[in-house]
């Protein structure tokens, strides 16, 4: 009797398997456009589904963590299939910049960008804008108490209270600045300091970190702007416990981020790829990205339009760009991060 | 014409075992293929330029911190997975088949939603002891599965005789029941050591650095020549680690419990005591996990759409869950057999080799798989359904060879024979013989591939179609965005998937045994 159950059951699941399988291949072959996203997946779906509008081109987006896109385009080489790379930081694309992986985006495209937060070569542009900020949890720590300066963090006064995220990328633009206004030696100093302050507090990313400070497992820590307005957003109010506070004006802690795109040199859909970052840079996509209802379509991405002409839409009370008072580093000076790192393996944090 | 009974035993053996040789062999290489993208990644970089990567100072701390915790995590989980498996398997426990369903969830269990709820308890669960408590509580599944396989179908008759001759209670559990069971521990133990190595996600969280927590850093530093190293590293300790012999490969062959006779312990007074401590097992394993997904679920405000819909996901992760289980099971087959009947040198590289991208992260089979498919075979299958089920196979298969190596062990190449001289053919010996004895061992196969692939990530990420969307990478979609509740409706779905099979299978052959007490 068993042998006929488990005969039975073969025969089942031998039926089963060749009905799934020729349901496996979805692959999409009238994909016009291929983007590999490194931007937070919903910002991206909202400006894809903006720029497609009504028609029925077909793009695709592989979501994934930017550096590990930057690896696989580097292992894919010449035959990849992609055609765009959009990152929440620019430090990927000066990478796949200095590896010769990117074309030269025609002068027509950087004419329309903010040239301040481009690539100096013309390899990428900026589209959106982030800066760093402290999220504190208030019941953990007062304002007052908050340190002004990004030096401050290493102050023995903040042990057990700094929350930090090492491994994070937002994070390698204030080493830089850092490294830029203090020199090489204060910064590995001052990683040795953070290092102390936030034993038992190390997250491997920005989402973790927040969500920790809220939770009152740290009292404060370094993240960009946009994660404090996303948290309240996305959490109920009554489990959100934190709060935001900037460095002091020209700090080199207060950093602007730039989230930006690039073209591939190997890009089998040139042209739709060019029209896609010209839509990114136009003011629809720059006021959907502001917060603004464009086309029946609002998306909650908090980060800063990189169009000077576009502020971020008034609702969640965000300090508008023009308001900020960031160090003055550059795109150049910010490189592709290397430094950063290897200041964090010195200190122990990588 | 006419053919003596030892003329047939004598045309048997060696042919039979050619075509698993061969099998097996191609079995093995295509699996560890990756490790020639390894190669050529290392090729550029000079020997002095690799050992430098390699001994760093921090190598040392990374070795130690890896050697340590997984010690102790096999230690652990050995006793955890024992103990549990015993109660469930060899005792008059009650309510067997939903205990011994619920006891493998936390094998479903997303790494993410594990480690941070967790730390969500408590910031105490930090460092190594976190660590510690953390996977002793995700991984004893992978000491539990093979050892519950290998008691369910145990023979208790060999205990009858030892009790007889006056062996007391102790002597028959160290004597007669562990030697037995000497196989599916190893085997869980060889799964529980490189799970840890390979870990990544919990140890991120908990910030405990290991080798492999290192090469993520060495990929987001886009330096794949030290990632490669640091991956070379990894490679050789699995193989130590792999070639280590127990003692176990013993040339005594156990009988298998093919009466289905079946003489459970009775708990009598200890039966609350064990229910209790099968339960806190469950709720902690299971219970920490899934009320930290009820919470975020009343807590969250957002209820947009990132990436596919929930159903769209599920039935994707259906489909590459359900044949990477199907041809991990199939694929471990021949090289069960031949492993288990020959034991040559050979035969134990081969089945060891197996093992290796069991050790390594996702990240370096997928980058290997998409290197392959671009320059070696002109993009056929680049980023496509059949390569994440190619890949789903590489990165877990020793789950599935061990569960249905450690079945093999129980049956024996004398009933086949029997069959032989009875007059069947060698399939018919095979099918009718020895499939039906492994059948649990493949259903177990089944059912613990299918929970690994569910959860996997990184590989899926980068090998996945574009537009097809998982579980799992919908899962990190929300996470990545905070929101926690929507990303913790996916984590729910992802258990209950998990579940299924399992209990399904636990039912079906629970009932196959209860039938022919």
């Amino acid at each position: 009797m068993r042998v006929i159950y488990l005969r039975l059951l073969a025969l089942f699941l031998t039926l089963l398997l060749t009905i799934t399988f020729p349901a496996c291949s979805t692959i999409n072959s009238s994909t016009r456009l291929v983007i590999y996203n490194g931007q937070h997946v919903q910002t991206t779906e909202d400006l894809v589904a903006l720029f497609r509008g009504d028609a029925k081109a077909s793009i695709g987006l592989r979501n994934a963590d930017e550096n590990q896109l930057a690896d696989q385009l580097i292992v894919e080489g010449r035959r990849s299939n992609a055609d765009l790379i959009y990152t929440g930081n620019t430090l990927p694309l000066e990478y796949l910049a200095e590896h010769g992986l990117l074309a030269r985006l025609p002068d027509s495209i950087l004419a329309l960008s903010n040239k301040k937060y481009d690539s100096p070569n013309g390899y990428f542009v900026g589209i959106s804008a982030r800066v760093s900020v402290l999220i504190y949890n208030p019941s953990l720590i007062s304002k007052s108490k908050l340190p002004q300066h990004i030096s401050d963090l290493a102050n023995p006064e903040y042990k057990d209270m700094l929350a930090l995220a090492p491994g994070e990328t937002d994070l390698y633009p204030i080493i830089d600045s850092f490294v830029l206004a203090y020199g090489k030696n204060a910064a590995l100093k001052w990683l040795e300091g953070l290092k102390m302050n936030a034993t038992n507090h190390i997250y491997p990313d920005n989402e973790s970190l927040v969500l920790a400070i809220s939770r009152g497992q740290a009292a404060f820590g370094i993240a960009n702007q946009y994660y404090y307005y996303r948290i309240r957003a996305e959490l109920s109010a009554s489990s959100v416990h934190c709060d935001i506070s900037y460095f002091a004006p020209r700090d080199p802690g207060y950093v602007i981020d730039i989230s930006g795109i690039a073209l591939l040199k190997s890009a089998p859909h040139k042209s739709e790829a060019l029209d896609f970052i010209r839509f990114l840079l136009s003011k629809k996509a720059q006021q959907l990205i502001g917060g603004y209802r464009v086309n029946n379509l609002q998306s909650i991405s908090y980060e800063y339009p990189i169009d000077a002409g576009v502020s971020i839409s008034k609702t969640e009370g965000e300090t508008p760009f023009s308001q900020l008072q960031p160090y003055p580093i550059t795109i150049t000076e910010l490189a592709d991060g290397h430094q950063a790192r290897s200041l964090l393996k010195e200190a122990g944090l990588l | 014409m006419l053919e003596t009974t030892s003329a047939r035993l004598r045309n048997l053996s060696l042919p039979d075992y050619k075509i698993a040789l061969v099998l097996s062999l191609l079995i093995a290489l295509s699996l560890s293929s990756p490790l020639i993208f390894l190669g050529i990644e290392l090729k550029g970089l000079g020997f002095s330029s690799l050992l430098t990567n390699c001994l760093r100072p921090l190598t040392l701390s990374l070795l130690v911190n890896t050697l340590e915790l997984s010690v102790l995590v096999s230690a652990s989980t050995l006793i955890l997975g024992f103990f549990c498996a015993w109660l469930i398997e060899q005792t008059n426990i009650k309510f067997k088949n939903i205990l011994g369903t619920l006891l493998v969830v936390p094998f479903a269990v997303p790494d993410f939603i594990i480690s941070f709820s967790w730390y969500s308890l408590s910031p105490s669960v930090h460092g190594i002891f976190g660590a510690l408590l953390v996977m002793t509580f995700a991984l004893y599944p992978l000491m539990y599965f093979p050892i519950a396989s290998a008691l369910r179908s145990y023979n208790k008759d060999l205990e009858e005789v030892a009790r007889s001759l006056g062996a007391s209670k102790i002597a028959v559990f160290f004597k007669i029941l562990v030697p037995q069971l000497k196989k599916a521990i190893f085997g869980g133990t060889m799964l529980v050591l490189l799970t840890v190595f390979s870990e990544y996600g919990a140890f991120e969280i908990l910030g405990y650095q290991t080798f492999t927590t290192e090469i993520f850093t060495e990929f987001n530093n886009f330096d794949l020549k030290a990632a490669a190293s640091l991956a070379l590293v990894l490679v050789v300790l699995s193989l130590v680690a792999l070639f280590i012999n127990f003692g176990v490969e013993s040339s005594s062959k156990p009988v298998s419990n093919l009466t289905g006779y079946r003489k459970n312990v009775d708990l009598g007074k200890w039966h609350p005591l064990a229910m209790v401590f099968i339960l806190s097992v469950i709720a902690v394993s299971v219970g920490i996990p899934i009320s930290t997904c009820i919470y975020w679920i009343f807590n969250q405000k957002a209820t947009y759409v990132i990436g596919a819909s929930l159903l769209s996901s599920l039935v994707h992760s259906f489909i590459y869950c359900f044949l990477s289980a199907f041809v991990a099971t199939i694929l471990a087959l021949p090289v069960a057999l031949y492993t288990e009947r020959k034991k040559t040198a050979f035969s134990h590289i081969i089945f060891r080799t197996t093992y290796i991208m069991y050790g390594l992260p996702g990240i370096i089979t997928a980058l290997a798989l998409t290197y392959f498919s671009l320059y070696y075979l002109k993009g056929f299958l680049f980023q496509s359904s059949e390569m994440v089920v190619i890949a789903y196979v590489i990165l877990f298969y020793p789950l599935a060879l061990v569960c249905v190596k450690s079945a093999v062990a129980r049956t024996s190449k004398r009933f086949e024979e029997q069959a032989l001289t009875l007059g069947k053919t060698k399939t018919q010996a095979f099918f009718r013989v020895t499939l039906p004895i492994i059948a649990p061992g493949l259903a177990s196969s089944f059912a613990l591939m299918f929970s690994a692939c569910i959860t996997e990530l990184t590989a899926t990420l980068l090998l996945k179609p574009i537009g097809v969307e998982t579980l799992a990478t919908n899962f990190w979609y929300y996470e990545q965005n905070l929101a926690f509740g929507q990303a913790s409706e996916i984590a729910l779905v992802i258990i209950a998937l998990g579940l299924i099979p399992s209990f399904f299978f636990n039912r079906y052959f629970q009932g196959l045994s209860a039938k022919t007490t």
